[in-house]
């Protein structure tokens, strides 16, 4: 069964067009367009998966990673880290905060699926 | 050097000449003054005792001379042509004759007797013994004439029979005796010497004798009488042969007198052995110093030749040994005073010497003392025309171009000072305005990054979508034409990469390498950090990762900045990857160390090695484009490598190499970063 996938993503052509591409591939999709409502839709959707932006309004990728992993239960939850910052140090920054990986945009979604897998299989290792 | 060693020092010389002074004057001084009063102490006390010597010299010439003189009246008046006409005629001449004969000769012995004053009597003996004629004297004039039955018969007298034995003209003297009267002792006692010449007719035929009895005290006079001026309370004495005191200053020793009779004075028993042996017995003039007793004797024998007997007397004269040294020492303490207060005149002399010698040096020094504190102004008086006069006219002539070298010094550096302050200003301003340039660039590269990848994000993702036919089927043509957009976007990203470590690295500047935070880390840790950060790409590019020798037991620690390590390390394994246009190729990654100028490092070796499949060109190219800064090749256009550029400049910084080599013909590139190796405190 695939896993649930929650897109966190403030750019509207971004979301619309990963959800249809996840969604195509037969994948569940929720979305959130800004922190808090990511930290709502954790709540809600209870995702497996979660694409986390980094710069996104009310509430920022880092401190929305932080939140969900403070929470117990959260260490289940895979949140890789999206975003079009490259730099070294907001990588290892996101990889602090709590997220599982960093995948730099722009990235093809079949890779970006691709990475997803192997990430969770590792996880499940 | 602080003042006190300055002081210790100036003191140190004016000591040193204090002592070379005294060294050459007053210890010779004090030698010589010594050794002078060593010298003349003997000397001295011969000086001293030669007052004694004197005393006992003129008490024996006294009595020589006295006995000498009563001698040649004995011999006067055994020749009186008086006593020749007595002897000759008065037998044979009438009562009358005979009493004129008789009182001629009276008349000459009278005249005698009372001219010389110092006789007991003098006496006419015939060669019976019989007294013929005697003079008795006592004091005052005339003598008393001794008549008929009071003149005796000496025959029996030891000096009338020593004198019958002898030659007309010779003497007899007799020892000291107590005079005697028809054979008892004459009183009061008196002592007498008994001084005798044989009398002789024409003929030679001996007609008795003349005898002379001498009073004892004539000769022993000086003894008790003569005082020395040196030693008033000298003690003299004279004794005989067995050391009875025939003579002494305190007159109840003498022999002969009643006390003696009684006591038996004499030297043997007044004396210890030490002294009376040689006073007795030495025949030379003698000073006798021992330290059985507390006096010095000086002795003298005397022999009188006239003397028929072998007895001799010895004169002596005695002072306390300290009254006698006293005038030694007086004098040498006299001595020793002046030589005192000549070694202090000199020490005083040599004190003064040294201080007006090392005044000048002083005061040179003291001025050298404030000059050094900064004072150039000041200016150190010349006290003397000496060599330290001229060296203190130098040392100020030195002084006064010091200042004003200095005031000139102290322009030019305030001048420089003031210009390096404007230029410093000027570089915090321009470094300002750099810092904010560069904090712009970095924000905007960094913005453009994002706001370029945000959209090509949708773009991409369209495609994709297109691709994978979500919104319909595709023709082959435009499929076709989605694959070159997707090559050319991924080209755009290796371009925004390029662009965004540059930025990353090249926010580092110069001065900000002395505060790289340098740390001890073990370089694999952040090599398998950043290859976490590169897996998606490696996982594109189909590279395989190797690790040689990587060991969690052996870390490979190195002394760098870590987060700069880090960048370095992503940016040069990130261009290893994205440069790889060969898909299938293999990446092996092993430490190494080495030692390189005498300074161990760590390393990391990242072999890049292309199936045989490649081409030649291919691998060269991809060893262009990580060695040089842009490419243009068949492979690559317009590839810019900055980042792996300035990621080479940075190691340098840090101490290290990057080393990027292939070996001609071989389908391996290899890539060597050295860090400087590090230890686990």
């Amino acid at each position: 069964m695939n896993p649930k996938i929650l897109l966190v993503e403030d750019n509207e052509d971004n979301l619309e067009t990963l959800a249809t591409f996840l969604e195509f591939s037969k994948y569940s999709v929720a979305t959130a367009r800004d922190g808090q409502a990511a930290l709502d839709a954790v709540e809600k959707e209870k995702p497996d998966v979660i694409f986390l932006d980094l710069s996104i309004p009310i509430i920022d990728g880092w401190e929305v990673a932080r939140r969900i992993r403070s929470k117990q239960g959260s260490e289940k939850i895979v949140i890789i880290a999206f975003s079009a910052m490259a730099l070294p140090q907001e990588m290892e920054k996101a990889l602090q905060a709590g997220c599982d990986a960093f995948l730099s945009k722009p990235m093809p979604p079949n890779a970006l699926i691709e990475e997803m897998n192997k990430i969770l299989n590792k996880k499940n290792d | 050097m602080n003042d006190d060693s300055k002081k210790r020092r100036s003191f140190s010389i004016q000591r040193k000449l204090l002592v070379y002074l005294l060294i050459i004057s007053l210890i010779p001084l004090l030698v010589m003054g010594l050794f002078s009063i060593y010298m003349s102490s003997k000397p001295l006390q011969q000086v001293a005792m030669t007052p004694l010597k004197n005393h006992v010299l003129s008490i024996s010439s006294h009595i020589r001379q006295e006995l000498y003189n009563v001698r040649e009246d004995a011999l006067y008046a055994s020749r009186l042509p008086d006593l020749s006409r007595f002897v000759e005629y008065y037998d044979e001449s009438s009562q009358s004759e005979q009493i004129r004969l008789l009182q001629d000769v009276v008349n000459d012995f009278q005249e005698l007797i009372t001219k010389r004053k110092k006789y007991h009597y003098i006496s006419y003996i015939n060669s019976h013994g019989h007294e013929v004629v005697r003079l008795n004297y006592s004091s005052g004039d005339p003598a008393n004439v001794v008549l008929g039955e009071q003149l005796q018969n000496k025959s029996d007298k030891v000096f009338f029979k020593k004198t019958e034995e002898l030659d007309f003209g010779e003497v007899y003297v007799s020892t000291v005796t107590l005079n005697e009267e028809n054979g008892i002792l004459d009183t009061p006692y008196t002592r007498v010497l008994y001084i005798a010449t044989p009398v002789e007719n024409i003929m030679r035929d001996k007609k008795g004798i003349i005898v002379i009895a001498l009073r004892a005290e004539v000769l022993f006079k000086p003894v008790r009488e003569w005082k020395m001026q040196e030693y008033p309370n000298a003690v003299s004495f004279i004794t005989n042969q067995v050391g009875f005191y025939l003579a002494h200053s305190d007159s109840t020793k003498e022999w002969g007198t009643r006390q003696d009779l009684e006591m038996e004075w004499s030297l043997i028993n007044d004396y210890p052995t030490e002294v009376s042996n040689p006073l007795l017995h030495d025949s030379e003039m003698t000073i006798i110093d021992v330290p059985q007793t507390d006096e010095i004797f000086v002795k003298i024998m005397s022999y009188p030749e006239f003397m028929n007997n072998k007895s001799f007397w010895v004169i002596v004269s005695s002072v306390p040994r300290s009254v006698v040294y006293a005038r030694v020492n007086r004098f040498k303490q006299v001595l020793l005073g002046i030589l005192l207060i000549t070694a202090l005149c000199t020490f005083c002399f040599a004190m003064m010497l040294s201080r007006q010698f090392t005044r000048p040096i002083k005061n040179l020094r003291n001025g050298a003392s404030i000059i050094s504190n900064g004072d150039l102004s000041h200016r150190i008086e010349v006290v003397s025309n000496d060599e330290i006069g001229d060296l203190t006219r130098d040392f100020n002539s030195m002084t006064a171009q010091l200042e004003e070298l200095y005031q000139n010094l102290e322009q030019k550096v305030k001048e420089r000072t003031e210009r390096l302050q404007k230029a410093l200003e000027d570089l915090r301003t321009k470094d300002k305005l750099l810092d904010e340039s560069d904090r712009l660039k970095l924000d905007f590269l960094t913005n453009l990054s994002s706001e370029l990848r945000t959209p090509l994000t949708s773009v991409t993702n369209y495609i994709a979508l297109l691709s994978s036919e979500v919104y319909g089927n595709l023709a082959d043509k435009q499929k076709d034409a989605l694959k070159k957009a997707q090559r050319n976007l991924y080209h755009t990203f290796k371009w925004l990469d390029g662009i965004i470590r540059i930025s990353s690295l090249s926010a580092l500047k110069p001065d900000q390498i002395g505060a790289l935070n340098c740390d001890t880390f073990n370089l694999v840790d952040i090599i398998i950090s950043v290859l976490k950060t590169l897996q998606y790409a490696l996982d594109e590019q189909r590279i395989s990762v190797t690790f040689a020798n990587f060991s969690e037991t052996h870390p490979y620690l190195i002394v760098a900045d870590k987060e700069k390590v880090d960048e370095i390390m992503a940016s040069i394994l990130n261009a290893i990857i994205h440069h790889n246009l060969c898909k299938n190729s293999s990446l092996t990654l092993t430490c190494k160390e080495r030692i390189e100028n005498k300074i161990q490092q760590y390393g990391l070796d990242a072999v890049v090695e292309f199936p045989d499949s490649v081409e030649d060109m291919d691998v060269d190219d991809f060893y262009r484009a990580l060695k040089e800064p842009f490419i243009h090749s068949h492979s690559y256009f317009n590839i810019t490598n900055l980042s792996t550029n300035v990621a080479r400049g940075l190691v340098t910084l840090l101490g290290g190499e990057v080393i990027i080599k292939r070996i001609s013909g071989s389908h391996t590139v290899t890539v060597t970063v050295y860090f400087k190796k590090g230890e686990r405190a």
